[in-house]
Order: C-alpha cells, then sequence, then structure tokens
C-alpha cells in the first residue's frame, strides 16, 4: 500500500528542510482512501502505491488565502505573511500540472518546495474495490513483489493477480512518470509505462477515433446525459483556477446604477438546466479552453460520480495539440496560445 | 401481513403494476448502479449496494420547468406536473428516510405544488439491506438496515426468496388489487405467515444480528455542535475540501435550489451550498465567502439547524458523501471533533 522506502526517504527529506517550509502538502492512506495532508512538521505524509489526488489544485487556495494576507498587511490590519515556500509532493502527471502552472505565472517557482516522486504507475483503489468486493477495505494490505500483486486482509493473503489488472488506466498511457521540475527526487528515475507495457500513449484515442461519427455522438450524449453538473471535474483540475466559469450564474454587483450596457456585456453562455445540450457545451468548453494546458493527471475522471470518461476527451485534445503544434503542456517551452512561430505551419498565423 | 415470495412472481406482480399504468423506476442491470430510472421489470436489478444518485432525483428532478411565458398571447402558465402514479423500486432504507425528510420540508408551512404533486403519486418500495454498506452509518442517525421507515411496501432479502409486506394504505392497495390476482393464478404465495414460520422455511433469522461499522450515536450530535460556530477546527476540513457538489448533490436530503430564467421558461435547478456563488447577493456580498463558511454550513444544517427546527436530524447516513468524495473528507469526523 505504501511505498516504504520512497516514505522514508521523504521522511528524511523533510526533516532537512522544514524549517524553511511554511508547511507540507502531502498524502495520507487509511486502507484504499488516500487523501491530502497539510502539515506543518511533515508528521503523517507517505508516497502511496495507489492512486493519489493531485494536490496543485490546492495551491491555488493557497496562492488566494496568501494574497489576502499581503493585501491586509499593507493596510497594517495584520502580521506580515509567511514568506516561505510550500512543500508539495508531486508524481510525473502532477509535476507537469505544477510547471504548468509555473509557465502561466500563476504560481511563482520560488513560492513552492517541490519533492518529485519518480512515478513507477499507481493502483487504481475501484478495481481492487471490486476485487475484493464486501470485505472490510480498511485493514487490506497490498504487497508488491516484481510485477505481481497480492491482497492481504488481518495477515491472511485473499487474492493476487497480476499488477496489471489493477493499475490505473491512465498509467498505460503514460509517457512521462518523471516530474518536470522539483526541488529534491525522491529515488531514482522511472522508465515510461508506455514502453514497459508496450502501449500507445493515445491508444483509446486511437481506437475510439476509428468508430463512425455516428457511433461517436451517440456515445457522448449518453456520457453527457448522466452528468449532474456537480462540477468536481472543474474544481479538482489544477488548471481550471478561472475566478469566473463560463457556467457559473454572473457575479456581476446590480445597483439602480447598473448600465444596460454592463448587464449587456455579461451575459449566461450556458443555462444551468441539467440537459444534454447543456452539459456537452460545458464539458466541450472545458476541453477546449484545457487545449495545450491539461497534463492528464487524470483527476477529473477520478472523482467523476458518474463515471464519464473524461480522460478520453482529454488525451484526444492532448493529442491533436501535439500532432499540430507538435507542444506537449508542461514539458515544452512557453505557452501554447502565448506563442506564435515563424514556422507554424499554418498560414494564416503570420 | 408478510408474504414469501420467489423473484419470478416478484417480477410477475411489478409487470402487472406497470400494465395497470403504474410508471416504474429502479436500478437497471448492468449499468454500473448509477441511478433510478424508468424501466421493464425485466431489467431490474437486486444486486446492488446502493444507487450513486439518490432516489430523490424522481420527485425533486434536478432540473424543473416552474413557469412558461407565452408571449404572443402575452400569458404566463405555470407548469405544475400532471399527476402520475409511479412505483420507484428497490430504494435503500436511507433513501426512504430521506424522502421522508424532503416531505417535510416541501410540505410543511409553504406547500409546494410541483414537489407534492410528483410525491402524492409515488409509492415507495423499499428493500432492506443484509448488511452495512461501506461508509454507511444509518444505525448512527436512528435508521438501521431493516428499518421501514417511509416504505410503502417493506421488501426483505432472504435466502434466494423475498419477504414482502405491504405498510401503507398506498402500499396495501397495489399490493393487494394486483397480488391477489397473482396469488390465485400464477404464484405459489403462502397465506400469512409469522416470524417463525419465514425463518423454518428460509433456514435463516428473517432479522439476523448484522454488525454496524459505526458505532456511535449521532442523533443528539446538535448539543456538541450549538457552540462550535466559532470553532477553528472547521479550517481543517476545509483545508482539504475542492468546493465541488457531490456530496450536496447525492445527497438523499440536500433540497437547496436556484431559479433562472432561460428563454421564455423559469426553471429551478438543484444548488448546492458548496459552490463559492451560493447565495451570492445581488450586491456582490457573499455571505459564505471562504471554504470554510461552506463546510461549516452543510455540517450545522444537517446535524443543528435542522433538528432545531424539525426535531430530526438531516442526515439518513446513507454514506455517499463519505465514499464519493474527492478528497475523503468524512462528515462523522467533522461531528465526532467538534464533541470535544
Amino acid at each position: 500500500m505504501i511505498d516504504e522506502k520512497a516514505s522514508k526517504e521523504v521522511e528524511k527529506v523533510v526533516d532537512d528542510v522544514k524549517n524553511n517550509v511554511k508547511y507540507f502538502i502531502g498524502w495520507g492512506v487509511e486502507g484504499l482512501d488516500v487523501f491530502p495532508v497539510f502539515s506543518e512538521d511533515g508528521e503523517g505524509l507517505t508516497c502511496p502505491e495507489i492512486e493519489t489526488p493531485n494536490l496543485v489544485v490546492f495551491l491555488n487556495d493557497e496562492k488566494c488565502r496568501f494574497k489576502a494576507q499581503e493585501e491586509q498587511y499593507k493596510r497594517g490590519k495584520c502580521e506580515e505573511p509567511d514568506r516561505r515556500p510550500v512543500g508539495i509532493m508531486v508524481r510525473g502527471c502532477d509535476g507537469r500540472s505544477l510547471a504548468m502552472l509555473i509557465q502561466e505565472n500563476i504560481i511563482p517557482r520560488d513560492s513552492v518546495f517541490i519533492i518529485g516522486i519518480p512515478c513507477k504507475g499507481v493502483l487504481d483503489p475501484k478495481k481492487i474495490s471490486n476485487r475484493i468486493r464486501g470485505r472490510d477495505e480498511k485493514n487490506v494490505e497490498i504487497k508488491e513483489d516484481k510485477d505481481n500483486i497480492s491482497i492481504f486482509l488481518n495477515d491472511e493473503k485473499i487474492d493476487e493477480c497480476k499488477k496489471e489488472e489493477v493499475l490505473a488506466g491512465k498509467c498505460f498511457e503514460c509517457n512521462h512518470p518523471n516530474p518536470p521540475v522539483f526541488d529534491v527526487l525522491i529515488g531514482e528515475k522511472q522508465s515510461a509505462p508506455t514502453i514497459k507495457y508496450k502501449k500507445d500513449e493515445y491508444r483509446d484515442v486511437k481506437s475510439f477515433e476509428e468508430k463512425d461519427i455516428k457511433e461517436r455522438g451517440n456515445f457522448w450524449d449518453e456520457q453527457f446525459s448522466k452528468c449532474i453538473r456537480c462540477f468536481a471535474c472543474r474544481e479538482v483540475c489544477p488548471l481550471c483556477y478561472c475566478r469566473e466559469c463560463v457556467v457559473d450564474p454572473v457575479k456581476l454587483a446590480l445597483t439602480p446604477f447598473t448600465k444596460a450596457k454592463d448587464k449587456a456585456n455579461k451575459p449566461r453562455w450556458i443555462s444551468r438546466a441539467s440537459e444534454t445540450s447543456e452539459n456537452a457545451i460545458y464539458h466541450l468548453t472545458r476541453a477546449i479552453h484545457l487545449a495545450g494546458r491539461c497534463t492528464g493527471c487524470g483527476e477529473c475522471e477520478r472523482v467523476c460520480p458518474v463515471d464519464i470518461p473524461l480522460l478520453l476527451l482529454m488525451k484526444k485534445v492532448e493529442k491533436d495539440v501535439e500532432e499540430m503544434f507538435d507542444y506537449k503542456s508542461g514539458l515544452s517551452k512557453g505557452s501554447l496560445f502565448g506563442n506564435a512561430s515563424e514556422n507554424d505551419p499554418n498560414e494564416f498565423i503570420l | 401481513m408478510k408474504y414469501i415470495i420467489d423473484e419470478e412472481s416478484l417480477i410477475k406482480w411489478l409487470r402487472k403494476c406497470k400494465d395497470r399504468g403504474y410508471l416504474l423506476y429502479g436500478i437497471k442491470k448492468d449499468k454500473g448502479d448509477q441511478r433510478f430510472e424508468m424501466l421493464e421489470p425485466e431489467e431490474i436489478s437486486f444486486n446492488y449496494e446502493n444507487s450513486h444518485i439518490p432516489p430523490k432525483d424522481i420527485i425533486f428532478p434536478q432540473t424543473e420547468k416552474l413557469l412558461e411565458v407565452k408571449p404572443s398571447k402575452k400569458e404566463i402558465y405555470a407548469t405544475v406536473p400532471e399527476p402520475d402514479r409511479k412505483i420507484i423500486f428497490g430504494v435503500r432504507p436511507c433513501d426512504a428516510r430521506g424522502i421522508r425528510i424532503m416531505d417535510t420540508v416541501f410540505g410543511t408551512g409553504y406547500k409546494d405544488p410541483y414537489y407534492l404533486t410528483r410525491r402524492k403519486g409515488s409509492i415507495i418500495v423499499v428493500i432492506g439491506c443484509n448488511e452495512y454498506c461501506k461508509d454507511g452509518f444509518c444505525n448512527a442517525v436512528g435508521g438501521g438496515p431493516k428499518d421501514s421507515y417511509g416504505a410503502d411496501v417493506m421488501i426483505e432479502k432472504l435466502n434466494g426468496d423475498f419477504s414482502i409486506e405491504f405498510k401503507t394504505d398506498s402500499g396495501k392497495k397495489i399490493g393487494l388489487d394486483n397480488f391477489a390476482d397473482i396469488n390465485k393464478s400464477e404464484v405459489d404465495v403462502e397465506s400469512e405467515l409469522d416470524e417463525k414460520e419465514i425463518e423454518l422455511r428460509t433456514g435463516k433469522n428473517s432479522s439476523p444480528e448484522i454488525k454496524p461499522n459505526y458505532e456511535k450515536d449521532l442523533q443528539n450530535a446538535d448539543d456538541w455542535l450549538r457552540g462550535s460556530f466559532t470553532s477553528n477546527k472547521w479550517v481543517k476540513f476545509a483545508n482539504k475540501c475542492i468546493g465541488c457538489g457531490i456530496c450536496t448533490y447525492l445527497c438523499p436530503t440536500c433540497h437547496c435550489f436556484d431559479i433562472s430564467d432561460v428563454k421564455n421558461s423559469r426553471i429551478r435547478t438543484w444548488d448546492s451550498c458548496q459552490f463559492s456563488e451560493y447565495t451570492v447577493h445581488t450586491s456582490s456580498h457573499n455571505p459564505r465567502p471562504e471554504k470554510m463558511h461552506r463546510v461549516r454550513n452543510r455540517v450545522l444544517h444537517k446535524f443543528l439547524y435542522f433538528k432545531q427546527r424539525n426535531g430530526e436530524v438531516m442526515c439518513v447516513g446513507c454514506g455517499r458523501c463519505v465514499r464519493l468524495c474527492p478528497e475523503k473528507i468524512d462528515i462523522r469526523e467533522i461531528v465526532e471533533l467538534m464533541e470535544e
């Protein structure tokens, strides 16, 4: 369940730097549940082998808090804010989204202390849970031996399988298991699972593209009709940091003096009604907005309570961006939309 | 009155009800146990823990049209739904309790015609649970896996068979009308059986003791929470919260809604107190600007405010908010922490 070796190393690193760090954001494990841990002295940080939440999303909150405090400080209303960096644990995919945020000037590089974890591929708790259906998940222990996984309950072996059977879907398609930016790296760099499992990065997208348009349309209609618009996919995404989303009600202060023009400039693009068409527009807008920014961490798909395969949509956008502009989010320099290149194959740009 | 009936006859009975004009809602086989939907009796699944989305959306749909404007006639129509008759089959005891709580909300004081019309024609068929589900804590909030509060018809799963009991008047009506037919012709239904005979027939105690996985009683949690409004412990949980609507949209008792105008109609849609724009005033003042305020509002509404107003806890212990929370925030943990 926990990568003991890596966890010990994390502990060591944390001990070394904890005086220079405001607080740490890391992972904690209980049974098959992995949750974020916020800790000032670095206690309780572990390095799980199960799918972990992308912690980078919490840096956006931290930034808002810091800004508010800074504002108050300037007015002389509170003490000087703690300017030390925040420690954060990232894997390859999370690391890329953090690199993206740094690139977009949302998170200053010196405000984070990055503990990079080369990823061996994470296990999907849902897949394990299905295998041991009905048993006490809180006391389950998982041991890994080479590529075999054995599941123990109270020291009794209840199941075993190949690692591939319980590996999270996103990990098969991962080409970059090592975080691109880090202050310390725990252990050695890992080789890409795509090579290890001999899978293509865009395997699912490619096979989906081969279907005809009607079939694809029906598939997405069915998926989007399930959506309940809880916006978990948006809230959990580190790159969805817009203060006002296209689906939100308009936050425009209305007074007797508000001009009609101001109101007209704030239309509501997407209705609150949860209908297939409105849901589709929401998801497609989000996908397009994440073009050249999404790093395939798979959080949107993980949290979706109605199991919409959002990663398929995101991977399609990622693939198109890579093919058309030779751009990989979090790894290439500059931002996709902020750059114009003379060698761009599309002539209308220059 | 309790009857013993096998799965085949149960489906036959539902078919009979359906043929007599009842709409049937249930959980479809092989569709991932996600939600209750309209289906044929043959498609009903009996093997599920609980649906991801509670059956509240049949009576209180996520999007509901309230008014329609007909510009050509310069008139406004209220679009109260036509009364219908429906059977909601396979509801778990926790969700049935949730529907009773929603009745209190929409039926006392102002009587909401949209909700009440849909509710009036609904017959809730509860299937009791044979074990506690993961993260379920119905025992802590006054319910239980065999609880029949809120059920019109109560079904219990026995060894392969089902025991069926018609509780309320409307339950008895669909039961006896359509059941008597089957009884005579097609199905082997025993006359009244007492508990002992059920035990004998099935070789299993009809209500075996099942061990809860949560021991505490949260029904009187309002005592602990009364002074907690200014506590600094809320921040601990709010830090983890990402502000999505999963816990509230999937809660069988959450009933907040928002009203907006779309084209030529006025619609009511679910709203969640976890969203940052929840109850933002026209002046752009936000009464709950921070995540901490919003997490606090959810917990206090369930365990304190509602209890003060209506005498019962607004949580039914279905465990969905715990099970499906992206960051594993546990409402029980929050309430417990406030006890200290």
